[in-house]
């Protein structure tokens, strides 16, 4: 990246008494870039939010937007919008007063915003003028223009949180900041709202950081995902590249539904692992004696009484516990003759024979990713394994 | 058929189960409806007929005489400062502890050290024993040993009669009634203000509403709503029952600049014995709360709820 | 979070003013505490020194203290308001209880009209009924008995809303589920409302007897024997039996008579600001 980053976070610690939030989180956003911090409750990913937000003080690190450090700066001085998870919308004002509140605090002064005489002040009207203007286009392009003269109690709620992102657009902040916006709506408005967040991103090409907790969200929505736990960043890199190729264990078993499967790879004194008798992978030998897991996405196999491994491929035994219909396609639930349980995705047209529930399950070895007993993954040495995962490090 | 016999057996169950809702709601509540109509509905009626007679208590002759009492009331020179004082005191009283009530909430939810200290000193005097205090309050406004006016004496101001001169008396009845309502509108305020949603005040400051003052008018204020004026009729009502004050300190003097409703009623009934005349009063006096109360919840609330 | 939070930086000048503020505040609140204790250990002759010092000279506490509990039967006058706010309570909240679960969960005629009554008796305080209440207890001879304080406040209307705003949050399905078991709808009240609603129990028990500890108008009404005296009350005989200017004695009689609701208040100050919050009126 050679443009410099528009939010920057250097070394950024957080501890609440004894326990710490953040453990030293670095992190850079570029211009433009919508990146959304994902992780299990209580990783620190809000913590860091409300952090760049100003809304909490930090214990160590610095923070810096658009090239200034930020640090020691309140949040009304940071030039930042939040959207927030309830909204936030104050009750007693229309969805119109609403979207003017951060233009009436930054263009107007005391004087002119005081009640009763504040619009006899000079200029006022000028302001006043503008003000309408922004909120009005702003609303036209929200498609909210109906709903101004409404007050928040009045609104569903999914129009709330478009008054929410109008409020957050009418000042052309540097940076949008969004925490959970769309927990509080049902499933399918919030399908819905993912794809015109995303549009509006495209349409504002402002920087944003979004906060979830639903990892199809992130994935989906996101130019980088940043996957975080326990107050540490575990990966921060495209959808893409988090989903085929994480870094840690516990960033797999984050991302992804059903989640991936595991299961255990021996490393022989030759320094081989081992799925069964197929080796997998080679020049293990620091690993010798321990257990390696070995983990596949559960659209990654193929299940079938007569499937047969070809070249580059394993195949374990699999017997079959429970077929779950999902309409497009279906989950099989079983076990592996090594004893984990995994879920595995099969075709709509997948019907299991009456006379049998062991099948012969085939990995394409490629796509297996191994762990180290850490989580750590494992690419050294795998050249069998995992040949594009070894490019996609070094390109 | 099965199906039809079911249906009606359905029915019969429920019409069953109505019929026990019916018995067991009357049996629950028949003793408070037995006491309703014995201490609420009887006398209230009975406040209202006695306004319409001459009655005195120890005589057992009385005579309907229509609303003479009413327009004697309005002609009543001790009646008509009566409900002036109580007016006053109401005045003096109510926004001055609701203002400070106010501030004090605000103050103590501002930071965290020693709020519940605060909050408790602020508060014991609602649950102090008002003769009591009113006799400490007596020593403390004495002209001459009273530690108030000796104070007074020190920074060279004057010393006041607050009790016991007519024109102060009413001044010190209502210090002492805002030291006893201010804890209590604080702690209402309290409550209030911790309802409030604290991402209010994070969209506020990142909206750019840097003073503490501007945060109070874009959130606190407007989120009190509700609060404010629940606590200022509530200040109101209270303070237009003053009584326990002036029976122990002023018995209504001197000359009549303490005299206030509950006081005059208590004297013309229990002092005078004039039911008559006393159950008038006591009708005005349950008018004008009713007044309030309905300019509460009718006229006012509409403007502070927001949904 | 409050209403100041602004970060990073909450300033400190903001902090140290506030706890000056509010110090000085309280100061001037609590002013009458300390009077009153420290007069109650002056002698006279130090009361009208007129000095503003709060230690006394010379320690009177036996001398003032042995007057307030002598003049009046000090001792009678607190069980008096012990036993009046305890049977007070207890009959309000054995009234109140079935009418409110009656009133919040079961449907029968009249219910409407009782719930109206209800808010009705809320408006009218019982200082505006206190001529007729006299006037019946009269009749029936019973002034200048204990009985006449408790009679007239069995009936606690607030209870039945408060406890009827409590009961409406409990779910539906716990009382069908009691009642598929077998209880009685009374079993239901004391078993599975009561202890669902305890809360709310308590903090009307702290209110009433915050309420009726310190009520003067009705015993003032019906009672004018020294000996049948409630605190308030006894502190009124107290006053007219010490003609003259005995503060040292008077005080050692306040602090008598405030001493047990503040106690109580110091040990469970939870309980008595929610009771008297969730209120809203005294007496």
């Amino acid at each position: 990246m050679s443009a410099p980053p528009q939010i920057s976070f250097r070394s950024v610690a957080k501890r609440y008494g004894a326990t710490l939030a953040l453990k030293s989180v670095s992190l850079d956003i570029a211009q433009g870039e919508f990146l959304a911090l994902v992780g299990p409750s209580g990783c620190g990913k809000s913590t860091l939010l409300r952090i760049l937000a100003g809304l909490e003080s930090l214990d160590d690190g610095r923070i810096s937007i658009a090239g200034q450090d930020v640090t020691a700066r309140r949040a009304a001085d940071r030039d930042v919008a939040m959207v927030f998870q309830s909204y936030a919308l104050y009750p007693h004002l229309t969805a119109r007063q609403n979207m003017a509140v951060p233009l009436v605090m930054r263009r107007m002064n005391a004087w002119q915003r005081l009640p009763f005489v504040g619009p006899m002040m000079p200029g006022r009207r000028a302001v006043d003028a503008k003000i309408a203007d922004k909120v009005g286009s702003v609303a036209d392009s929200l498609k909210i223009a109906a709903l101004l003269d409404r007050k928040p109690g009045q609104m569903s709620g999914g129009q709330r949180q478009r008054v929410a992102l109008g409020r957050a657009i009418v000042r052309e902040p540097k940076a949008f900041l969004m925490d959970e916006p769309l927990s509080n709506l049902d499933a399918a408005l919030r399908v819905h709202t993912r794809s015109e967040i995303v549009d509006l991103h495209r349409r504002l090409g402002a920087t944003t950081v979004y906060v979830t907790h639903d990892q199809e969200e992130a994935l989906s929505m996101a130019d980088r995902v940043a996957v975080m736990k326990e107050g540490r960043l575990l990966q921060v890199a495209t959808p893409r590249a988090i989903y085929d190729d994480p870094d840690h264990i516990e960033v797999a078993e984050f991302i992804g539904s059903p989640k991936i499967n595991l299961a255990a790879a021996d490393v022989g004194s030759d320094g081989v692992a081992r799925l069964g008798p197929t080796v997998i992978a080679d020049g293990l030998g620091d690993f010798h004696g321990s257990v390696l897991r070995v983990g596949f996405r559960p659209e990654h196999g193929r299940i079938g009484p007569q499937e047969r491994p070809g070249d580059g491929e394993v195949a374990v035994s699999f017997s079959l516990t429970r077929l779950e219909f999902l309409g497009a396609g279906a989950i099989a639930h079983g076990t592996l003759a090594t004893g984990e349980s995994v879920e595995l995705r099969v075709g709509h047209d997948f019907v299991p024979p009456a006379d049998s529930r062991v099948f012969q399950l085939v990995l394409p070895i490629r796509q297996l990713m191994l762990f180290a007993p850490s989580g750590d993954r494992l690419r050294t040495g795998t050249s069998l394994a995992a040949p594009h995962a070894a490019e996609a490090m070094h390109g | 058929m099965a199906e039809a016999g079911a249906a009606t057996s359905r029915a019969r169950t429920s019409e069953v189960r109505v019929r026990q809702e019916e018995y067991a709601g009357w049996r629950l509540s028949a003793p408070v409806m037995l006491l309703v109509i014995v201490l609420l509905i009887a006398p209230t009626i009975a406040v209202f007929g006695l306004s319409l007679t001459d009655a005195e208590l120890g005589s057992s002759e009385w005579h309907f005489i229509g609303v003479s009492n009413y327009s004697d009331l309005a002609g009543d020179r001790t009646f008509r400062i009566s409900i002036w004082n109580t007016a006053r005191f109401v005045l003096l009283v109510a926004p001055a502890s609701v203002a400070l009530g106010l501030g004090l909430a605000l103050l103590i939810e501002s930071s965290v050290e020693l709020k519940g200290f605060f909050r408790s000193a602020f508060f014991l005097p609602v649950v102090s024993l008002t003769v009591a205090m009113a006799s400490v309050w007596q020593y403390l406004m004495h002209p001459t040993i009273g530690p108030i006016n000796q104070m007074f004496r020190l920074v060279g101001l004057p010393a006041i009669n607050w009790l016991s001169s007519s024109d102060w008396v009413l001044t010190g009845l209502a210090v002492i009634g805002i030291w006893q309502a201010t804890g209590f509108a604080m702690v209402l305020f309290l409550a209030g203000l911790t309802a409030i949603d604290p991402q209010l005040y994070q969209a506020a400051e990142i909206d750019g509403a840097k003073s503490p003052l501007d945060r109070f008018r874009l959130v606190t204020w407007p989120m009190l709503g509700p609060t404010t004026l629940f606590v200022t009729t509530v200040t109101m009502i209270n303070a237009l029952k003053v009584f326990e004050t002036v029976y122990t300190l002023t018995e209504g003097g001197p000359a009549k600049a303490s005299e206030v409703l509950l006081w005059t009623i208590f004297k013309q009934g229990f002092t005078y014995l004039q039911i008559g005349s006393a159950s008038a009063m006591a009708v005005v006096f349950i008018v004008v709360l009713l007044v309030l109360v309905v300019l509460q919840t009718r006229v006012l609330d509409r403007r502070v709820h927001y949904s | 979070m409050s209403a100041a939070t602004h970060l990073p930086g909450s300033c400190r000048i903001c902090r140290v003013a506030r706890l000056v503020v509010l110090g000085a505040a309280a100061l001037v609140f609590l002013m009458p505490y300390l009077w009153m204790l420290s007069t109650s250990l002056k002698p006279q002759s130090e009361v009208f020194a007129s000095s503003l010092s709060l230690i006394p000279d010379h320690w009177s506490f036996l001398v003032n203290y042995g007057k307030a509990l002598s003049r009046v039967p000090m001792g009678r006058i607190l069980v008096n308001g012990t036993v009046v706010c305890v049977t007070i309570v207890a009959f309000q909240i054995v009234f109140a209880l079935p009418a409110a679960y009656a009133l919040a969960k079961l449907k029968f005629r009249g219910r409407e009209l009782l719930f109206g009554s209800v808010i009705l008796g809320l408006l009218v305080p019982i200082h505006a009924l206190s001529i007729p209440l006299y006037a019946a207890a009269k009749a029936l001879d019973l002034i200048n008995t204990l009985a006449i304080l408790v009679i007239p406040f069995v009936l606690s209307v607030f209870a039945i809303f408060q406890f009827r705003q409590a009961i409406k949050s409990i779910p539906d399905d716990l009382i069908q589920a009691a009642r598929m078991d077998g209880m009685s709808e009374l079993g239901i009240c004391w078993r599975v409302v009561l202890p669902n609603i305890w809360p709310a129990a308590t903090s009307f028990a702290v209110f009433s007897v915050v309420a009726h500890w310190n009520d003067l108008y009705w015993p003032s009404v019906v009672i004018t024997k020294t000996e049948l005296a409630t605190p308030p009350l006894g502190l009124l005989f107290f006053r007219a039996a010490e003609a003259g200017d005995d503060y040292g004695a008077l005080m050692a009689a306040t602090v008598i008579a405030t001493l047990p609701l503040i106690l109580l208040f110091l040990f469970a100050q939870k309980a008595f600001i929610e009771g008297v919050t969730s209120s809203g009126l005294k007496g």
